[in-house]
C-alpha cells in the first residue's frame, strides 16, 4: 500500500509535558454537547460567586486593609505547612530521599578521595608537575 | 544558688505566661500556637490530609471552589500533597489576556485554585503554550544539529589535519652573532634551499 499524503501541520502537532494542545486543535472544544454545557454553567456559577464576594470587599465604603486571597493562603499553607504532615515513608521517597540526599555526599566523597589518590602516587612517584602559581 | 534557682524558674513562669496569651489572643481556639497567626481562617478551610471518602472529596472540593467532578487530588504516594487538587499544568501564558482578571498580572481570579507549581508558570517563567513548529519537530531539528557538530568536533580532534610545515629558517646564517658566535671568524654558510 504507497503511503498516503504527508500530515498536515495540524495533524502532526502532539501535545507533551512542555507544551499542550491549542483549543483550535483540540476535539473537545467543538459542538459542546449539553452535559459540556451544564459543566461549564456550574464552573461558571461557582466563578461568578467567587467574583461576587471580592467585588463585595473591593467597593466596600469601609475596605478592610487586605483582601486576603484564601486560595493564596492555602496554596501556601500547603507547600510549607502540610508536607510534613501529609508525609509518609514509603519504598518510593525513600528511596528518593537516599538519592539526593546521601547520594552526592558519597558521590563527591568518593571522586575527591579518588583524586587525592591519585595526585599522591604521582608525588610519591616524582612524576607530578607542579602548577605555576603567581603567589 | 537558691537564688539563681528561684530566678530561673520565675523567669520560665513569665515565659509560658506570655505563649498562653499570644497563643490565645493570636489564634482561634483549637489550633496549635504558632500556625498562621496572621490569617483569620480556621483550619477546616486549609488544606488538609488526602481525601478517603467519598464525603471527604467532596467537602475538599468545596473548600478548594471547585466542582466536585473537577476535583481531582495528587496520589496518595506520601510526597507530602495532601488533599490539595491536581490542576492542569498548564502556565498563565495560556489564559486568556484580554479577561478582566481580578489580579491581572498573575491572570488569576480570587478564591480560585491555583496551581501547586504557580510561582513556575507565571508569564516571567515556564512557558506551556502551543509552538507554531511541533515540539518533537523542533527537538529532531536541534539534536540533529547539535550531534553533527560534536561529531565533527570529535573527528577534529582524533584525526587534526594541518597544512604541512618545515623546520622554521632564520637569516643571517642562522642568525650567527645574535647566538653569540665571534664576529672574527667567518661565520658558517647556511643554506636552506636545494637547486
Amino acid at each position: 500500500m504507497a503511503a498516503g499524503p504527508p500530515p498536515t501541520a495540524a495533524e502532526a502537532y502532539r501535545p507533551n509535558r512542555y507544551v499542550s494542545l491549542p483549543a483550535e486543535l483540540d476535539p473537545n472544544t467543538y459542538d459542546a454537547s449539553p452535559e459540556k454545557r451544564r459543566t461549564e454553567a456550574e464552573r461558571l456559577a461557582i466563578r461568578a460567586r467567587l467574583k461576587r464576594q471580592y467585588q463585595l470587599q473591593l467597593n466596600n465604603p469601609n475596605p478592610p486593609a487586605i483582601i486576603e486571597d484564601p486560595a493564596l493562603v492555602r496554596w501556601a499553607y500547603a507547600r510549607t505547612q502540610n508536607v510534613y504532615p501529609t508525609f509518609r515513608p514509603t519504598p518510593k521517597t525513600s528511596f528518593l530521599g537516599a538519592l539526593f540526599a546521601i547520594g552526592p555526599i558519597l558521590f563527591w566523597a568518593a571522586v575527591f578521595k579518588v583524586d587525592r589518590d591519585r595526585k599522591e602516587k604521582l608525588i610519591q612517584e616524582g612524576k607530578y608537575k607542579r602548577p605555576f602559581s603567581v603567589f | 544558688m537558691a537564688a539563681a534557682g528561684l530566678r530561673g524558674v520565675l523567669w520560665q513562669r513569665a515565659a509560658a505566661r506570655l505563649w498562653a496569651a499570644r497563643a490565645a489572643a493570636a489564634v482561634p481556639a483549637g489550633a496549635p500556637p504558632g500556625a498562621r497567626a496572621a490569617s483569620e481562617m480556621s483550619k477546616d478551610l486549609m488544606p488538609g490530609p488526602y481525601p478517603r471518602t467519598p464525603e471527604e472529596r467532596a467537602a475538599a472540593a468545596k473548600k478548594y471552589n471547585m466542582r466536585v467532578e473537577d476535583y481531582e487530588p495528587y496520589a496518595d504516594d506520601g510526597f507530602g500533597y495532601g488533599d490539595y487538587p491536581k490542576l492542569p499544568d498548564k502556565s498563565l501564558h495560556e489564559r486568556d489576556p484580554w479577561y478582566q482578571w481580578d489580579q491581572p498580572d498573575l491572570r488569576h481570579n480570587w478564591g480560585e485554585p491555583m496551581h501547586w507549581d504557580f510561582d513556575m508558570y507565571i508569564r516571567n517563567r515556564v512557558d506551556t503554550s502551543p509552538t507554531p513548529v511541533p515540539w518533537h519537530t523542533m527537538r529532531k531539528h536541534f539534536l540533529v544539529f547539535l550531534s553533527t557538530m560534536l561529531i565533527m568536533f570529535g573527528l577534529g580532534e582524533i584525526y587534526p589535519s594541518y597544512r604541512p610545515v618545515g623546520p622554521k629558517q632564520y637569516p643571517f646564517n642562522d642568525l650567527y652573532l645574535e647566538r653569540g658566535g665571534d664576529p672574527n671568524k667567518e661565520p658558517p654558510v647556511v643554506t636552506h634551499y636545494e637547486i
